[in-house]
């Protein structure tokens, strides 16, 4: 489950808060992403994902129902019940002005 | 500047202290942090983010180069499609209706010019410390222009309406010492000690409980727009203590007993 409000650790050292929770799994990879406040610690040479996640941007899962904010920048290859999570991006605008 | 080719992002964050302190750099130095659609989008997205990250008790807002901000860019004036869709869009992408109702505390640290959206965004944040060098203005008005990041109801409510319209409608200028004067700006430090006076006051905060601090804001806030009689009401309904707070009263008074023992 991936459980809206908690805290998400990757093998990388990225960091996600979820914004919008599902019963699936956040995953880098084949590897279930620990909860902060579970207190697990991945094993010594778990392999982390290459993608380079960056501060403050959003993922969302193939069908938009799952969302997460990274919190923290690290490398991770993010994936929601195994399909790859997609950079969540703002609509264009125009100017206002 | 340039790095690698590709265009810096308009709007630099980092989270330091484990992430309890958000510093949020407006960055196009070489347009003195003008504010255009990329910046734009870049700080609502960053907004966002600090609003959501419940470890975010503080947050800096500061101007990378010699500016803190000279407000929106002149080269986009007049390039919104329509009255209509200008409205739409601040409305779908409400920056400053974001910034101020953050939760979390938000200090604008200004050094040199900030000047109409620029001085209108330190007016949307919980405190404004200034370098020496600080310089306030709203020239929109003789630009025919309304300010339009909040200003004008940001100022009255913070110095007046004679005051506020005697800006806004001269678009006289304020230096550090005058924006003190008149309470806009809380502590004047040389710009080497800017950003270190801010990281100082945002500590204090972020020792709070989040709880705390969002419950104080929103009383100070809610309650200026209320009849006294409300808003005292609206004092007396506010939760005493967030969560863990009565321990840490608990805590202070034990130490204050140890010390009066």
């Amino acid at each position: 489950m991936t459980q809206l409000g908690k805290i998400y650790l990757s093998p990388g050292g990225m960091q996600l808060i979820v914004t919008k929770g599902g019963p699936g799994v956040v995953s880098d990879g084949e590897t279930a992403l620990l909860r902060a406040d579970s207190g697990e610690k991945f094993a010594a040479g778990t392999p982390a994902g290459a993608a380079a996640l960056q501060l403050g941007k959003r993922y969302k899962s193939a069908d938009g129902a799952v969302e997460v904010l990274i919190n923290k920048p690290g490398t991770c290859d993010l994936r929601y019940d195994g399909q790859p999570m997609e950079l969540k991006e703002a609509k264009p605008l125009p100017s206002s002005d | 500047m340039k790095r690698d080719g590709a265009t810096p992002p308009a709007v630099l964050f980092e989270l330091i202290d484990g992430g309890r302190i958000a510093i949020v750099r407006l960055n196009r130095p070489e347009r003195l942090n003008a504010y255009d659609v990329t910046m734009r989008d870049a700080l609502h997205e960053t907004l966002t983010a600090v609003r959501d990250d419940p470890a975010v008790r503080a947050m800096i807002l500061c101007g990378n180069g010699a500016a803190f901000s000279t407000g929106g860019d002149v080269r986009e004036f007049g390039s919104a499609p329509s009255p209509a869709r200008a409205r739409e869009v601040r409305w779908l992408r409400d920056v400053w209706g974001t910034l101020w109702r953050l939760p979390q505390l938000t200090i604008a640290a200004v050094h040199g010019y900030a000047v109409g959206g620029g001085w209108e965004m330190a007016l949307l944040c919980d405190q404004c410390l200034a370098a020496t060098d600080a310089r306030f203005a709203l020239p929109e008005t003789s630009l025919a222009m309304i300010p339009g990041v909040a200003g004008t109801q940001t100022l009255p409510r913070l110095v007046g309406v004679g005051r506020a319209m005697h800006h806004v409608l001269t678009g006289a200028w304020l230096d550090a010492g005058q924006a003190r004067e008149l309470g806009l700006v809380t502590r004047i430090v040389p710009q080497a000690r800017l950003l270190p006076a801010a990281l100082r006051l945002a500590r204090r905060v972020a020792r709070l409980e989040a709880g705390l601090f969002a419950g104080l804001k929103r009383v100070v806030n809610d309650g200026l727009d209320l009849p006294l009689d409300r808003a005292l009401r609206l004092e007396a309904l506010a939760p005493r203590f967030a969560d863990g707070g009565a321990a840490a009263l608990a805590t202070s008074h034990a130490a204050r007993s140890e010390r009066t023992a």
